[in-house]
């Protein structure tokens, strides 16, 4: 602390050279002409833009998905099938309703107006947020499904359990949020909740019945079906947040995010 | 380099926010002046492709800007009116992030964001959080993010809103040192940031352009419609019944009135220059102004 202070003392005794105004104006012509001469506007691969975009998400989003694989891992370790079923049925619309609340929040903050004049507009950010926050969802959706495996719980299950519910509402928040509107965002998130949590309760008073229906072969292909059946939605719900479609299209006839 | 107008009209439903309107716009700085709803926002929305228009075109050098896409955003700098920012983000990290948007390269967004923060005076202020920045700051920041890219058309709605004096002046010599060699347009209640930095003026009212010119050349369109008077102190309020006041001044017994009226309205009132708040006024006073 002594030396600290010493030091201190020491520095503060200095006085620093006069800064010669020619060198001063030489260096920042040279930095105003360094900076003329980069190419600032590069050419970004989708991967480096993911990896760009990768730092702005908020880091809350890893933690939340990180304690629901773990509460999974934590059930399935007791191999409690009935309960890590609960577990997965009330988590899955949880998992794609913070997905849909991190990629939405640039409504939330009124800064997608800017967002949307830049270079990558408003729908390119949108596809690169929901490959980073998918990519999220998928790995604690697959650790689940390990663990499923782990205490032998039968695909089919999982699919009704995990991935009907999770795609369900990614879908159709995905949906509302595009045809709602930036000023409705809390609005949709809290509607959605509350019909996932029906719909949810709906299903779970239903699956004893389903159980013990699950010998039957079509009772298992059937969590498949409607997963098959959700792809258009899920793709037509992707289709208008982001423009993906717009690859090989005329970009004439692209729809903007104006809220009209 | 030009931005050209054509034919521009945004519908919503039955309401009409931008009506058939048609300008060119070239380098210099342009002013947009007109009451709240009267379509300046829509307008702005449109020429940044952030809308799309219900009939006409907004073409940049001969080229539709929706048919341009990511090259004329490329080239665009845009402040909106309510300036949103992520809470958690220092002003630094949020440069960043508007540069990652923009498409710079990370060297180079690095090295402008700085020299913008040092130009609108938040340098000391750029490790600090957003949230705790006053509105006058929060506005500077707004301003640095759209010339991130050294945009050639540089669109701010209402950029000096919640600036104080000082600052309004800093912001205007900065516009004014920026808007070489590039397209400025610029909206505001605030009548004298646009007497002191446009070349031009556009009048807009109910989505239309009533006028577009010089500012010398607008404001005599008002000439012979300014008047100053003195009277009693008692006969102000029967007068701020009948006629649009632009200013008062209580000398005592007496209140000096700047009356915008077609006819005199008083026969000591005496008809005086006017200036392009008396034009603001003229056709922004009454109760249907939008």
């Amino acid at each position: 602390m002594k030396r600290d202070l010493e030091l201190e003392a020491c520095l503060k005794q200095y006085t620093p050279p006069d800064i010669n105004p020619d060198i001063r104006t030489y260096h920042i012509e040279q930095l105003s002409e360094d900076i003329r001469e980069m190419d600032y506007l590069p050419r970004q691969s989708f991967a480096g833009q993911i990896l760009t975009h990768l730092s702005y998400i908020s880091g809350w989003i890893w933690l939340v998905q990180a304690a629901m694989l773990c509460l999974i891992f934590f059930y399935v370790f007791q191999a409690n099938l009935l309960l890590v079923n609960m577990l997965l049925f009330c988590f899955a619309p949880g998992l794609s309703l913070i997905l849909i609340y991190e990629l939405s929040k640039s409504f939330r903050v009124s800064i997608w107006e800017m967002e949307a004049s830049c270079r990558y507009n408003l729908a390119q950010i949108f596809l690169f947020r929901l490959c980073i926050l998918f990519g999220g969802d998928f790995m604690v959706l697959t650790g689940a499904l390990a663990a499923y495996r782990m205490i032998e719980g039968a695909l089919w299950e999982f699919c009704f359990y995990a991935l009907l519910p999770f795609f369900l509402t990614s879908a159709v928040s995905l949906y509302l949020l595009r045809r709602i509107g930036s000023r409705w965002n809390s609005a949709v998130m809290a509607g959605v909740s509350v019909m996932a949590g029906i719909l949810e309760f709906g299903i779970m008073s239903l699956s004893s019945q389903w159980v013990s229906l699950s010998t039957v072969s079509l009772t298992k292909v059937l969590p498949f079906l409607t997963l098959l059946a959700l792809v258009p939605l899920i793709y037509n719900a992707l289709k208008l947040c982001t423009e993906i479609h717009y690859l090989n299209e005329n970009r004439k006839d692209r729809n903007l995010w104006n809220f009209e | 380099m030009e931005l050209r107008i054509e034919n521009l009209t945004k519908q919503y439903g039955a309401f009409i926010a931008v009506n058939d309107l048609s300008a060119v716009l070239t380098c210099g700085v342009y002013g947009l002046l007109g009451a709240n709803g009267a379509g300046k926002t829509t307008l702005m929305r449109l020429l940044c492709d952030i809308q799309s228009p219900t009939a006409g075109t907004v073409s940049y050098d001969g080229q539709n800007i929706r048919e341009y896409g990511d090259r004329y955003r490329n080239i665009l700098g845009y402040l909106p009116q309510d300036f949103g920012y992520y809470p958690d983000f220092t002003a630094m990290r949020f440069l960043l992030y508007m540069s990652a948007i923009k498409g710079l390269s990370k060297g180079y967004a690095k090295q402008r964001s700085l020299e913008l923060l040092d130009e609108v005076g938040l340098l000391s202020a750029k490790d600090k959080k957003i949230k705790t920045f006053s509105g006058g700051m929060k506005q500077r920041l707004g301003i640095a993010q759209a010339m991130l890219n050294d945009p050639k058309v540089l669109i701010l709605d209402e950029p000096t809103a919640g600036l104080d004096p000082k600052e309004r002046v800093r912001f205007r010599n900065l516009i004014s040192s920026f808007s070489r060699n590039k397209i400025v347009l610029l909206s505001t209640h605030i009548v004298s940031d646009v007497e002191y930095i446009a070349g031009d003026i556009l009048v807009m009212k109910k989505g239309n352009f009533i006028h577009e010119g010089r500012p010398d050349e607008i404001i005599h369109t008002v000439d012979g419609k300014v008047w100053e008077c003195r009277v009693p102190n008692g006969e102000v309020p029967s007068l701020e019944n009948k006629h649009n006041i632009g200013n008062m001044r209580t000398e005592g017994e007496n209140t000096v009135l700047r009356i915008i009226s077609e006819e005199k309205p008083l026969e000591s009132a005496l008809n005086v220059a006017p200036n392009l708040e008396d034009l603001y006024l003229y056709y922004f006073n009454d109760k249907e102004s939008v």
